[in-house]
């Protein structure tokens, strides 16, 4: 599991990678809630996400909430196939804002 | 008299005497008999004063605030002086931070009145013990400070070893704890005879608690309530907020008969105390033997699937998210007549379940699975799925609970 984090004005882009699961989540979770303090829209790319648990999707929905909490955006994009399923299975589509890329979910945002 | 400092180190360790080996198993043997931490420091403290005929011998631990020490514990005639909070003795920190025993030394350079030691734990100083000989005393000599190295040395097995007895004892009360939690969790869940009723269900935790529950009961009407959960995340959170939610179904389901009322109100509760994003993905519904009707709503739960004897098999998806992320749920009850069928709720333990080169079971897998034991009853098939599961090479990722029902059950003794 690998994570960056971009920073440009107030936008923050997460980038996740690998396997997010249990053992992950307190890192990913530090990382998602971290971009949430500093941010003002924040857009996770799960393009390269081999692989999410609940576990994952808990950090997701958390900072999702704690943006909310200070109306603070938070989007998905470039979410991969495998992740999407996992996503659309829950019915998670209808909670998070998910774009296909940086620049769509920009010009949403504006 | 003026003192200076310096690090101890003797160009030539001092021979122990036979005497000196005789008190070093005195010393020793006294710390055998200690059972916790603050005993086996006074005990080595109380051995120390006596063996080298000091005025006190302290413990000090540094202050987490700020740089000076705390003092633990001392032993020893202590002069009303000596008793005060503030501890910034600069050889404490000397002693700590270069992990070596220090001393003063007098004017001649050759006597210490005062000497201090670090207890060491893995290589890094825990505490510093400090030995003051009373005024107008001898200072300590190189056996004397030989001694006191040996003594410290033993002290800090002696620490390291309640240390460890502590922690093992803790992990101890963590494991009977758990234990029970376990237990509570099992009364949680329905028990009844494979076979004796037609719905079944069965529970494995990937660790000793379980975030998945099932439940299921007969209501007035004779109709059976039932219901599968799953919470996000694995081990003791998890199981909490899964006692929360199976106590709480089992409360409304007896009350509220229509499932996508009860998933709204559960999620309505859960939204209200859940923390760290964690969510329940659940299926509640009730079925009704004497038609084969089925209701049911389901939020953010993998799809069920229905085998119908000449149909196959159907799944029916979530049409709201799982319960606790939004405050209120938007979602309908579905209906299904089974006609003769069987209704499969399962986990994602039960298709992420990881074989071969880490390939995931899957709905396919599972069906063919199903399929390949389809001409055994349905809680028989069940516990041979889970059996051919256990094979090796295949690994359980999460907590795996499947809950069945048999449209086709006959009672055993009609």
């Amino acid at each position: 599991m690998t994570e960056t984090v971009a920073q440009i004005t107030n936008r923050r882009v997460v980038h996740l990678a690998g396997e997010i699961d249990l053992e992950h989540a307190p890192q990913v979770r530090k990382v998602l809630l971290g971009a949430v303090e500093e941010g003002r829209m924040i857009l996770v790319d799960m393009a390269e996400v081999e692989y999410i648990d609940s576990s994952g999707i808990a950090c997701l929905i958390e900072a999702l909430q704690k943006a909310r909490a200070i109306s603070a955006d938070l989007a998905l994009i470039a979410v991969n196939p495998q992740a999407m399923r996992v996503l659309a299975l829950a019915r998670l589509d209808t909670v998070f804002a998910i774009h296909n890329d940086l620049t769509s979910a920009v010009q949403a945002a504006s | 008299m003026t003192v200076t400092s310096a690090i101890y180190a003797p160009a030539e360790p001092a021979p122990i005497a036979d005497s000196d080996a005789e008190i070093l198993a005195y010393f020793c043997q006294e710390l055998t008999i200690e059972r916790d931490l603050p005993a086996t420091l006074n005990t080595a403290l109380e051995a120390m004063v006596r063996i080298l005929q000091l005025e006190v011998a302290e413990v000090f631990l540094r202050r987490q605030d700020t740089d000076g020490f705390v003092l633990k514990t001392s032993r020893g005639r202590a002069a009303p002086h000596r008793i005060t909070t503030r501890h910034d003795d600069p050889m404490l920190a000397r002693c700590m931070s270069r992990r070596t025993f220090v001393c003063e030394l007098d004017d001649n350079g050759t006597q210490a009145p005062t000497a201090y030691a670090p207890i060491l734990s893995r290589g890094e100083a825990y505490a510093v013990i400090r030995l003051t000989r009373r005024d107008g005393a001898a200072g300590f000599d190189g056996r004397d400070l030989a001694l006191f190295q040996a003594m410290v040395n033993a002290t800090a097995l002696a620490v390291a070893n309640v240390q460890l007895r502590e922690a093992v004892d803790a992990q101890r009360d963590t494991t009977r704890d758990l234990e029970f939690a376990a237990e509570i969790q099992r009364h949680l869940l329905p028990s009844v005879t494979p076979g004796e009723y037609p719905v079944f269900g069965f529970n494995r935790p990937i660790r000793q608690v379980s975030g998945d529950f099932f439940d299921f009961f007969t209501l007035p009407d004779q109709r059976i309530a039932f219901a599968l959960g799953d919470v996000s995340g694995k081990g003791m959170n998890a199981a909490l907020l899964m006692a929360k939610s199976a106590s709480l179904y089992r409360c409304l389901g007896k009350t509220i008969f229509c499932p996508a009322e009860i998933l709204r109100r559960l999620n309505r509760e859960i939204h209200e105390t859940a923390s760290r994003g964690m969510f329940v993905t659940m299926v509640a519904g009730t079925y009704d033997p004497a038609s084969g009707i089925l209701e049911f709503a389901n939020a953010g739960h993998e799809p069920p699937m229905l085998r119908s004897p000449d149909r196959g098999y159907e799944s029916f998806s979530a049409d709201a998210p799982p319960l606790g992320i939004l405050p209120e749920l938007t979602l309908e009850t579905q209906r299904a007549a089974m006609e003769g069928g069987e209704f499969f709720i399962f986990s994602d333990g039960l298709t992420e379940f990881r074989y071969g080169q880490g390939e995931q079971l899957g709905v396919e897998g599972l069906i063919q699975m199903l399929e390949s034991l389809s001409a055994m009853p349905m809680a028989e098939r069940i516990e041979k799925l889970l059996s051919e599961l256990n094979r090796e090479g295949w690994s359980l990722r999460d907590d795996l609970t499947v809950l069945a029902i048999d449209d086709a059950w006959i009672k055993p003794h009609e």
